[in-house]
């Protein structure tokens, strides 16, 4: 009889010593996963900052907005080769912003520019692979991507008074001129369209 | 008043002048609706209408065209269609500079500052287009009113 009740006290304690360990376990995991979610979450902002930062090597120019051509057919002498600003094409003649793999205007990229978008602009014989970076890059919003025949850098990152020469795509320089400059605070029309105008992106 | 030009205007330039306009306002709204839900500001504040400016403007931001001036662009087409637009526009323009310019005058916020700084910057340029504009469909033929 007392060794019948021992033995039911025995397995009600085991039982209950399997429920703490569940539960400790169930806890563990939880805490891990808060950890593991807050550290993401801190990976995730530090590479933002890392981004957040003007890159080096970057030249300025001064050029005011809204000047505007009479019509897409006056072309403009630019002194930068891509062209980093200065008169344009007008309204609604904006290049619309994602991956084109033929030239684009100068005229209508410019005005994009004026609308905040940042301009990849690639020598034609640029690796393919580091095309293909380019063009995820065309994914973003406000990112404008065309092949180049005349500049000298294999890669030129352009926005509106800023330009930055890259000897490819995998420069880490790339990210942080468009986490910069992308609808930054030179740009003359914060918030204008890079849809709606001119161009289909591929 | 952009919507309607962009509908009823036979002028590509025109067209395109009132959809960047439109556009662009559209964003810029977006963008100052942002700052206040983020700041947790409600959208519309307790005081007058336009009482921040400080001196009395009956509620009505500087500029605005009347419920008439509206109804009455959207009867006219053609050139006449194109100058209302080009003349409403304008002192629509003229109004933002001063509010814009105000707002400088108030805030210490980088950002605001900012985008005040590019309103007032590309307001004027686009007034300055939109007068070239207005002068070259404005001929011996269809004097100003």
């Amino acid at each position: 009889m007392v060794r019948q009740q021992r033995e039911e006290r025995r397995k009600a304690f085991e039982r209950q010593q399997r429920q703490w360990l569940i539960t400790r376990i169930a806890f563990g995991i939880l805490g891990l996963l808060v950890v593991a979610g807050v550290a993401y979450g801190l990976f995730r902002w530090n590479e933002d900052q890392q981004n957040n930062v003007r890159p080096e090597g970057v030249r300025d120019f001064a050029y005011a907005g809204s000047d505007h051509t009479a019509s897409l057919a006056e072309t403009v002498a630019y002194e930068e080769s891509p062209p980093v600003g200065g008169r344009h094409a007008a309204a609604p003649y904006w290049q619309n912003c994602g991956y084109y793999d033929a030239p684009i205007q100068n005229e209508s990229a410019v005005h994009s520019l004026e609308h905040g978008a940042v301009w990849l602009t690639y020598r034609p014989d640029l690796p393919q692979d580091q095309i293909d970076v380019l063009r995820e890059k065309a994914e973003q919003t406000y990112v404008l991507v065309s092949p180049y025949g005349d500049q000298e850098a294999p890669v030129v990152a352009s926005s509106w008074n800023h330009q930055l020469e890259l000897d490819g795509s995998d420069d880490e320089r790339l990210d942080q001129f468009i986490r910069t400059f992308r609808q930054g605070p030179d740009t003359p029309e914060p918030g204008a369209a890079c849809q709606n105008g001119v161009g289909t992106p591929v | 008043m952009a919507l309607v030009a962009l509908e009823r205007t036979a002028d590509p330039a025109i067209a395109g002048l009132a959809k960047d306009i439109m556009l662009t306002q559209q964003n810029q709204i977006g963008q100052m609706f942002g700052w206040l839900d983020v700041w947790g500001l409600p959208l519309t504040g307790s005081a007058r209408q336009m009482a921040w400016m400080g001196h009395s403007r009956n509620g009505r931001m500087p500029g605005m065209a009347s419920p008439e001036e509206l109804a009455k662009l959207t009867r006219l087409s053609g050139p006449d269609l194109d100058r209302e637009f080009l003349r409403l526009m304008i002192r629509h323009h003229e109004g933002g500079v001063p509010m814009a310019e105000a707002i400088l005058q108030r805030s210490d916020s980088s950002m605001v500052r900012e985008l005040a700084g590019a309103i007032v910057a590309s307001q004027q340029a686009e007034v300055a287009a939109m007068q070239q504009m207005f002068a070259a469909k404005t001929t011996a033929a269809a004097p100003l009113p």
